[in-house]
């Protein structure tokens, strides 16, 4: 399909038929991305009353303890936190049958078999070690538990108005923390069992098949060459995972997405994609899907969770940054591409990748496009991973590092896991924030994704074709899959809402980790693999060449980080430690 | 065999190609990667704080990270226990949005026509 309209993310049409409803791939992604939610919710939903109670119950039992005073955070305060963010609405049979259905290939050092396979003896042997390590672990934190009581008890005991008691009490609570944390990690070693994930693997590629097959057919495709490409599709996407599942791989930072390119590329530069397995090159079918599921995680209370400061560093950055480097891109770097352009502006500016697929799909851009957004920010991102902590440790305040450390880095390094892994390198509170903002920057994807589309309809393809653009034109032209991401958007952000405001909590236990967690995340990084295997498999070395000639992507994306870098960095700091200071002292 | 746009290559030197990417992959995964490590100012702390806290490096999205839902547990119960004044929607959150959502709307409204 990328071959057949040259190559763009999304195909363009020029006039409103119904039928399209049930032929085209953008409608189809609608509904597939609609079903495998509603699945979730069907599965999960039913549980609401059941998880309602279990927080109603831990409220009760842990909210007094947890606000008997606002001098430091007590034993109480934390576990209620933690007894909360265990309700899952996928704790449960169903939840637990689709992981393991789901599950991509297991991390592995050394040996590829492990990734597939661990037999009985090996994992008992693995179990044995993780108890060992956690014994000792848990006893500790037992003991800190018991010091951080007496400790506790001693500056209640005074009233909460000894300030050295406070002291002492935080200070033990926060070596509890530590030692929680370590046992909670090594707890979680524990459970090592043995597997065998080929089965597995057959029966999801086979499903898969038969679940794209069927939109397919209704549009006008051949179901059985389909299903058979597939299987050259589905096998490339088991390996990209099964490498991004690699220790040193998940180190350095080089995922999925980057593996998917990498080994599609390869085969189609080298030996060739095999004609019979061009049926199932769909880039655009599977990337909308996904997109579809992606939508749910797209929850807008989320965005409330770190209060005015995380908004102005989240929200008021984010779009400024786009804007500013999307104009230099054309004005001064003179990017022959606005498609490309853009794509490196989301990229760069919201997310990274996540960011970088909605762009590309949202403005119509060519596959080598995305191509090499996703590989810039593959790059800048290991090298931010590694450079931002070491820079804010050497140069910013001690009282400052954790909170505007955090908030820098989330704003600007792109993808989640290396912000998350920079963050921790700083501290618990740093990673919280630096999550934080970059989980609120996730949010923004929707309304990036909305703008571009709407730009791109109205304004440069308008340029582009010479013709008025009318409100129905917008219609012909607006790719309808934004209609399905959107409006999954605002359905889930309104159930979250709705199940918090029943009780605080469950917005998090039903939607993010019942229908996203335990059913659209499951699928979603899979069909966006799917979709990244499709456009290495359909690219040419020589065309991804042409748009690096002068290095102008390299210029725009250097100019508009440093940009971000800058702005995200006042913004931040005027936002928590000028206009905020006291919900910064909170933190 | 060969897909129309790729470029002229025998079979044999494709797969001897393909081959040794291959290999040259798994090397770097559990050989010339780990060595460089050591080398990379500031990586060794890194690796030992993914490590310790379970991350993966190469996740895309918040869903993905554990650290974003402990972030958010954490920081949701603090403004409501600690800061219930800041939290939620009021003016100054909501003129944050409002601000995001005008400058989305007048650049891309306004940006020039043709700016290349």
């Amino acid at each position: 399909m990328a071959e057949e309209n040259g190559g763009q993310i999304v195909q363009d049409v020029g006039k409103w038929e119904w039928s399209e409803m049930w032929k085209k791939e953008d409608w189809w992604a609608v509904w597939l991305g609609f079903f495998i939610l509603l699945m979730g919710v069907v599965i999960y939903f039913p549980q609401a009353g059941k998880l309602n109670k279990e927080l109603m119950e831990i409220e009760a039992k842990y909210a007094t303890d947890a606000q008997k005073t606002d001098k430091f955070r007590t034993i109480g305060w934390y576990q209620l936190s933690d007894k909360k963010k265990s309700v899952k609405a996928n704790n449960n049979s169903i939840g637990k049958w689709l992981a393991n259905y789901s599950k991509k290939p297991h991390g592995w050092s050394s040996n590829p078999l492990d990734a597939f396979f661990m037999g009985e003896a090996k994992a008992t042997a693995k179990k044995e070690r993780a108890v060992a390590k956690y014994e000792p672990l848990k006893a500790a934190a037992a003991a800190a538990l018991a010091t951080a009581q007496a400790a506790e008890a001693k500056a209640e005991a005074a009233g909460f108005a000894n300030e050295q008691l406070n002291e002492e009490a935080k200070t033990a609570i926060a070596d509890w923390r530590n030692a929680n944390l370590k046992a909670s990690k090594a707890k979680s070693k524990t459970k090592a069992k043995p597997y065998n994930q080929i089965g597995w693997l057959i029966l999801l590629g086979a499903s898969f098949a038969v679940f794209f097959g069927i939109g397919m057919k209704a549009m006008g495709k051949s179901f059985t060459k389909f299903l058979i490409a597939f299987i050259f599709i589905w096998l490339i996407s088991v390996l990209a995972y099964f490498a991004s599942a690699q220790a040193t791989m998940k180190t350095y930072g080089i995922g999925y997405a980057f593996w998917a390119i990498f080994f599609g590329m390869l085969i189609s530069n080298t030996v060739g994609t095999p004609k019979w397995a061009m049926p199932a090159v769909q880039t655009e079918y599977y990337i909308k899907t996904g997109l579809v599921l992606l939508g749910a995680s797209i929850l807008f209370e989320k965005i409330i969770t770190i209060g005015t400061a995380g908004i102005f560093v989240a929200w008021v950055v984010t779009p400024t940054v786009w804007l500013v480097t999307y104009y230099v891109g054309q004005k001064y770097i003179k990017i022959p591409s606005k498609r490309l352009n853009a794509t490196i502006c989301s990229d760069m500016s919201v997310c990274g990748v996540s960011a970088a697929i909605a762009t590309a799909a949202a403005c119509k851009a060519k596959k080598e496009e995305l191509t090499l957004s996703v590989g810039l920010s593959l790059v800048f991102t290991a090298i931010m991973m590694i450079v931002m902590p070491i820079v804010i440790k050497a140069t910013f305040p001690v009282d400052k590092q954790l909170i505007l450390g955090g908030a820098w880095m989330g704003g600007t390094i792109d993808a989640t896991g290396a912000v998350a892994a920079a963050g921790a390198f700083l501290g618990e509170k740093a990673l919280y924030v630096a999550a934080t903002i970059k989980m609120i920057q996730n949010v923004l994807i929707g309304v990036m994704a909305f703008g571009v589309a709407i730009y791109f309809t109205t304004r440069v393809e308008a340029e582009e074709t010479g013709k008025k653009v009318g409100p129905m034109e917008i219609w012909y032209r607006f790719p309808k899959f934004v209609i399905g991401f959107i409006l999954t958007s605002i359905v889930f952000s309104l159930l979250y809402t709705n199940f918090n405001d029943q009780v605080a909590g469950l917005g998090p236990a039903m939607i993010d980790q019942g229908v996203v967690k335990g059913m659209g995340d499951l699928f979603r990084k899979w069909f966006f693999t799917l979709s990244f295997v499709s456009i290495g498999l359909a690219t040419n070395f020589r065309e991804l060449k042409e748009h690096l000639v002068g290095g102008k992507p390299f210029i725009l994306y250097i100019f508009g980080q440093s940009f971000n870098l800058c702005l995200t960095l006042i913004v931040a700091y005027i936002m928590f430690y000028v206009v905020f200071p006291e919900l910064t002292a909170t933190i | 065999m060969q897909n129309e746009n790729n470029p002229v290559m025998s079979k044999k030197k494709g797969w001897t190609i393909l081959i040794i990417s291959l290999f040259m992959v798994y090397l770097f995964g559990v050989s010339i990667g780990p060595w460089l490590q050591q080398y990379i100012y500031g990586m060794e702390e890194i690796v030992a704080v993914m490590e310790a806290n379970d991350i993966d490096g190469g996740a895309y999205y918040y869903t993905e990270i554990e650290g974003a839902a402990d972030g958010y547990a954490y920081l949701d119960q603090s403004m409501r226990f600690f800061a219930p004044e800041h939290y939620g929607l009021t003016l100054p959150f909501i003129s944050g949005i409002i601000i995001c959502l005008l400058i989305l709307y007048s650049g891309f409204r306004f940006l020039p026509r043709s700016c290349d």
